[in-house]
C-alpha cells in the first residue's frame, strides 16, 4: 500500500509546492519589479510639499517697480482647537451669518480633517484684516492669519500690458502638454506681460519632503531633507515703458475711446501703449478678481479689449506717406511731382472730394503731404499699382503694392511680446479678384491711396510705420521687454534683430519726411507743434462704418494721427486715435503731441498746462455707452480697497 | 498524571500551531497598525469591543477555547458524526438557499440574532469529516468506479448548493478533495485533464487566437510525428489525437467566448 502511495504523495506536495512558487512570484512583482504600490505607500507617508517661490518684478524703463509682489492674509482654520470663541464677533467682523460660519466649518473638517488647517476666509480685504489682527487673540488658537502673495501694481496703470494671473483652470490641467509643470490651484499668467514671460516669472518650485503621520499631519522632514530642493525667485523684467508716460497717455484717453501707441525708434521699446478706456490693474488680484474680472468684461466701454493690438482701423490721411514711399521707390513720382488738384479728383468715375481747390497745393510732394492732398494721394496710387513694369495691376501691380504693405509690417502680426496681437488687412490682387469676381481695376482700389477702402491697420502697426520713417528704412519688432534678470532665455533675440525694409532709397525719405515735419511747421497738424523741436506728423480723418441696428451705417471719424519727433534723429514715434470723435487735427495731434513733449522734455510746458487740461476734460465717447458703464465707479473703488492690508 | 499529560500532547502537530498562532497574530497587528489613533485609550478598547482589531482579539480568544474543546473531544466522536454532521451541514446549505441574505451579491449568509455566518464555511469540515471516513472505512474499495462516483458525490454536492447561491469563489474550493482522492488512488490521467483544462481556459483568454491556433497546430503536428509508429500500429490513436486537437479548437473558439459574456458576471471576469 505504502509503496503504491508514495509517488503520489510526491506528486501532491509538488503540486503545493507549485502554487506557493506562483503565489511568491507574483508578490515578488507586485512588492518589488511593480512602482504602483510602492507609489501608492509612499503618497501615504510623505507628503510632497510644494515652496512656491516670489514672482518676478517688472520694472519701467527708470527701474521703477511697475508690478510687484503684495502681502495678503488667509484666515485658515483648524476645526479640532476651535474652542469657545465668540463666534458672533467673529462672524461680525467678516460679515457672514452663524449658518455659513457652521457651513464652512464643516466644509473644512469634510475637505482636511479636524486637526489640519483649511482656509476659512481667503485674501481679507484690508479693513477686515485690520480689525481682526486687533482681536486675533479672542479666536486663537483655532483661527490663525496666513500670509499669502498677492500681484499688486502700485501705478495702477497699464492693466493691458502687464496682465494678471489667476488660478489655472481644469481644462488647462488636462492639456499635460503646455502645462505639465502645474497642480490644481496654481496661478499663472493669463494676459499681457504675465502670460508671454511666464516661463520667466514664474522662477523654479521647491519640494519639500514632510513624512505624515497617520492623521496626515506632517511630523518633520523626510530623510533629513535629502531630496528636498530650494526655491528659486522668478527673475525680473526690464521694461522700455515709461510708467509716467504711461500714467499721462491713460489720463489724456479718459472719456475717450482709443488708444496711443508710442516706441522708441531706435530701439523698438515701447514707451507707452494705452487703449482707452483703461482699468486699474489692482481690481484683478487677490480676492476682487472674478467678481471684477466679470464687470469689466460686461462694461459697455470693452476695457479689457486692447485696443492698442487688437482694435483695427482705416489710417486714413496718416496713410499717405506710406504711399508717396512706395511711389517714389518705384519711380512712378519724384519729389517734384505735382498734381493740378481743383477740389476733387476726377480720375475715376466717382469724384473723391479733396479739402482744398486753391490752385498749387500739391504743387510737388511735400506741398501735397502738407496740405494732405486727397487727389494727389488718389493719382500716386494708381500710377503706382498700374505702373507698366510690372505689366498692369492684375499681372503684377496690387502684389507688389500689397508687398510693399507687408514689408511695412503691415497686414500681419508684427510680433509685440504681448498676446492676442491683430492682424489687420491688406487687401491684394486675389482679395479683389474674389471680391469683385475678376472685374476690377485700380479705380475699384482707389480709396487705399487715401488710407481708407479696404485697409486696416491696429494702432501698433501705425505706430511702427512711423518708426520705420523715422529711422530711413529701418526698425526693431515693438517689444516691452528690454533685458530680463540673469536671462538665459532666447525669448529677447528677436528684438535685438534689425530689420530693414525693402531697399528704399534715402531721398525717397527725406522726401516724405520733409513733407512730414512741414505738416505740424504749416501744415494740418500745426497744433503738434513742440518748442524747440523738430516734429514730423501727418493727420488723419477716417471714415468708417458700422452696423446699427442691422444696417450698415456711416459713424462718427476716427480722428488720427501718426508722428515722430525729433525729426533729425526721431526718439519717439507715436501713434494716436481717437475713435468716433472727429478731425484728427483737433482730437487726436494734441494727445500725440502732449505725450512726446512729456517724453522728450520730461514735462508738459506751462503754455500748454490749458491744452493739456482741456484734453483730459474732453469726451468723445458716445454718451448712452457712457451711461451705462460702471468703469469709472470700478476704478474708483480700486483705489480705496488697493490690496495694502 | 504524568501519562495522561504526555498521551494529550502527544498528536499535536506543533509546527502547524505556530504557523496558526503567527498569521493570526500577524493579522491582528496589521489591523491594529492600520486602525490606531494616537490618543486611543487601548486597554478600554479591548475591554469594549469598539474596534476592528478588538473584535478580532475576541474571535481569536474564542477560537482558542473551541480548538481546546476539539483537542479534549475524544477522536472517535468524530468518525462517528461525521455522516450526520455532513447531513446537517447540507441541511444548513438548503436552509440558506430559501432563508438567506444577500450580502454583496451571495445569497450565502444566514443571520440568527445580531450573528450572521456562511454555512458554506462550516460544511467545508463537514464534507472533509465525511469524505475521510468514506475513504478510510474498510468497505471502500477505492480501484471501484462505484466508490470513486460517491467519493466525487459527497464533494460535489455542497459544491453545486454553494454555486446555486451565486457563491462561486467557496464552491471552487471543494474540487481540492480530488487531490485528496487522487492520493486515494483515483487515475492520475484526471488531474492531467483537469490541469490542461485549466492552462486550455486561461490560454484561451490571454493568448490571441490565431496564435493559440497555431500552437495547436504544432502541438499536434509534433504528437503525430514522435508517435508514428504506434499509430501505424493502431489506427484509431490517430482519431484520438485529432479529435482531441479539434476540441481545443472548437473549446477556444467558441465555448470560452460564449461562457464569458454570457454565463460569468463582470466581477468574475475582471478577477480573472
Amino acid at each position: 500500500m505504502s509503496v503504491f502511495n508514495q509517488p503520489r504523495k510526491r506528486v501532491i506536495q509538488m503540486i503545493i509546492l507549485g502554487m506557493v512558487i506562483l503565489i511568491i512570484t507574483r508578490l515578488f512583482f507586485l512588492q518589488v519589479v511593480e512602482k504602483k504600490y510602492a507609489k501608492l505607500a509612499d503618497a501615504n507617508a510623505v507628503l510632497r510639499k510644494v515652496i512656491y517661490p516670489s514672482r518676478g518684478i517688472i520694472y519701467d524703463r527708470q527701474n521703477r517697480s511697475i508690478l510687484g509682489n503684495d502681502v495678503l492674509y488667509d484666515l485658515v482654520v483648524t476645526p479640532a482647537s476651535v474652542k469657545s470663541i465668540d463666534t458672533g464677533y467673529l462672524c461680525n467682523i467678516l460679515k457672514i451669518d452663524k449658518e455659513e460660519f457652521r457651513k464652512r466649518i464643516v466644509t473644512a473638517i469634510i475637505k482636511n480633517g479636524r486637526v489640519r488647517q483649511s482656509v476659512f476666509a481667503p485674501l481679507l480685504a484690508p479693513e477686515v484684516f485690520g480689525q481682526l489682527q486687533e482681536s486675533m487673540y479672542l479666536f486663537q488658537p483655532g483661527f490663525e492669519l496666513v500670509p499669502r502673495q498677492i500681484r499688486s501694481y502700485p501705478y495702477s496703470a497699464a492693466a493691458n500690458i502687464l496682465g494678471y494671473i489667476a488660478e489655472i483652470s481644469p481644462a488647462m490641467l488636462k492639456d499635460t502638454g503646455t502645462y505639465a509643470s502645474y497642480n490644481s490651484g496654481d496661478y499663472l499668467g493669463f494676459t499681457g506681460l504675465e502670460k508671454t514671460y511666464e516661463t520667466v516669472l514664474m522662477g523654479q518650485r521647491g519640494i519639500q519632503y514632510l513624512v505624515k503621520d497617520n492623521l496626515n499631519r506632517p511630523q518633520g522632514a523626510y530623510e533629513n531633507g535629502e531630496f528636498d530642493s530650494a526655491a528659486v525667485a522668478g527673475r525680473n523684467l526690464r521694461l522700455s515703458l515709461d510708467i509716467e508716460l504711461q500714467v499721462l497717455g491713460e489720463k489724456l484717453m479718459k472719456g475717450k475711446s482709443g488708444s496711443i501707441v508710442a516706441i522708441d525708434p531706435q530701439t523698438g521699446g515701447i514707451l507707452a501703449m494705452v487703449s482707452g478706456p483703461s482699468f486699474d490693474p489692482n481690481l484683478l488680484t487677490g480676492s476682487y478678481r472674478s467678481a471684477n474680472f466679470s464687470k469689466l468684461y460686461t462694461d459697455t466701454t470693452k476695457p479689457l479689449f486692447n485696443r492698442a493690438i487688437q482694435a483695427t482701423y482705416p489710417p486714413g490721411s496718416t496713410f499717405k506717406p506710406m504711399i508717396a514711399l512706395v511711389g517714389l521707390d518705384e519711380g512712378v513720382i519724384t519729389p517734384s511731382f505735382g498734381y493740378p488738384c481743383g477740389g476733387a479728383y476726377y480720375g475715376c468715375s466717382r469724384p473723391i472730394k479733396c479739402e482744398h481747390h486753391d490752385a498749387g497745393h500739391a504743387a510737388n510732394l511735400r506741398l501735397a503731404l502738407s496740405h494732405s492732398c486727397n487727389s494727389y494721394f488718389s493719382h500716386v496710387y494708381r500710377l503706382s499699382v498700374d505702373a507698366g513694369k510690372f505689366g498692369g495691376i492684375k499681372v503684377g501691380g496690387m502684389q507688389k503694392w500689397a508687398d510693399y504693405m507687408n514689408n511695412f509690417g503691415f497686414g500681419h502680426k508684427i510680433g509685440v511680446d504681448i498676446p492676442s496681437e491683430g492682424r489687420g488687412l491688406v487687401p491684394d490682387k486675389k482679395y479683389y479678384d474674389a471680391r469683385y469676381k475678376g472685374s476690377w481695376n485700380s479705380c475699384t482700389s482707389v480709396f487705399l491711396g487715401i488710407g481708407q477702402g479696404e485697409l486696416l491697420l491696429t494702432p501698433l502697426q501705425m505706430a511702427n510705420a512711423m518708426c520705420i520713417v523715422a529711422n530711413r528704412g529701418s526698425y526693431y519688432i515693438p517689444h516691452f521687454v528690454s533685458s530680463i534678470d540673469n536671462d538665459n532665455t532666447h525669448l529677447l533675440d528677436k528684438y535685438k534683430q534689425k530689420h530693414d525694409v525693402a531697399h528704399i532709397s534715402d531721398t525717397a525719405y527725406s522726401a516724405v519726411i520733409h513733407g512730414m515735419t512741414d505738416v505740424v511747421e504749416s501744415g494740418t497738424g500745426r497744433i503738434a507743434q513742440i518748442e524747440g523741436i523738430t516734429v514730423g506728423g501727418k493727420t488723419g480723418t477716417a471714415e468708417n462704418y458700422g452696423i446699427v441696428n442691422g444696417v450698415r451705417t456711416k459713424l462718427k471719424n476716427h480722428a488720427v494721427f501718426v508722428a515722430f519727433a525729433p525729426a533729425e534723429k526721431a526718439r519717439i514715434a507715436i501713434a494716436v486715435i481717437v475713435e468716433n470723435s472727429g478731425f484728427g487735427a483737433k482730437y487726436a495731434a494734441p494727445i500725440a503731441s502732449l505725450m512726446m513733449e512729456k517724453y522728450l522734455k520730461d514735462s508738459i510746458s506751462t503754455k500748454r498746462q490749458p491744452l493739456l487740461k482741456s484734453v483730459m476734460e474732453t469726451v468723445t465717447i458716445d454718451q448712452a455707452m457712457l451711461a451705462k458703464s460702471h468703469l469709472d465707479s470700478l476704478n474708483q473703488n480700486a483705489v480705496i480697497k488697493k490690496n495694502k492690508p | 498524571m504524568n501519562r495522561s499529560q504526555a498521551k494529550l500532547t502527544q498528536g499535536i502537530d506543533w509546527p502547524i500551531v505556530g504557523l496558526y498562532l503567527a498569521l493570526v497574530i500577524i493579522g491582528i497587528m496589521s489591523i491594529f497598525a492600520a486602525e490606531y489613533r494616537g490618543d486611543d485609550n487601548v486597554w478600554q478598547d479591548i475591554l469594549h469591543p469598539s474596534k476592528n482589531y478588538s473584535r478580532q482579539l475576541i474571535w481569536f480568544g474564542v477560537s482558542i477555547v473551541l480548538a481546546a474543546v476539539i483537542w479534549l473531544t475524544d477522536s472517535k466522536f468524530f468518525t462517528a458524526t461525521a455522516n450526520l454532521m455532513y447531513a446537517g451541514g447540507l441541511l444548513l446549505l438548503l436552509l440558506v438557499l430559501g432563508i438567506g441574505k444577500d450580502v454583496k451579491g451571495s445569497h450565502s449568509w444566514l443571520v440568527i440574532g445580531g450573528f450572521q455566518f456562511q454555512p458554506a464555511e462550516l460544511t467545508k469540515l463537514c464534507t472533509n469529516l465525511a469524505l475521510a471516513k468514506y475513504l478510510s472505512s474498510q468497505e471502500t474499495d477505492f480501484t471501484k468506479l462505484r466508490s470513486r462516483l460517491i467519493a466525487a458525490a459527497l464533494a460535489l454536492i455542497p459544491a453545486g448548493i454553494i454555486i446555486l447561491q451565486d457563491e462561486t469563489g467557496l464552491a471552487l474550493v471543494y474540487f481540492s478533495f480530488f487531490l485528496v482522492m487522487f492520493r486515494e488512488g483515483l487515475p492520475g490521467v484526471l488531474l492531467v485533464i483537469a490541469f490542461s483544462g485549466i492552462v486550455l481556459v486561461l490560454s484561451a483568454l490571454l493568448v490571441d487566437r490565431t496564435i493559440l491556433f497555431i500552437i495547436f497546430t504544432v502541438i499536434t503536428a509534433l504528437v503525430i510525428y514522435f508517435m508514428r509508429r504506434e499509430i501505424k500500429r493502431k489506427r484509431s490513436k490517430l482519431a484520438l489525437i485529432l479529435g482531441v486537437y479539434a476540441f481545443c479548437g472548437l473549446f477556444v473558439m467558441f465555448i470560452v467566448p460564449f461562457v464569458f459574456t454570457k454565463v460569468l458576471k463582470d466581477y468574475q471576469v475582471s478577477r480573472i
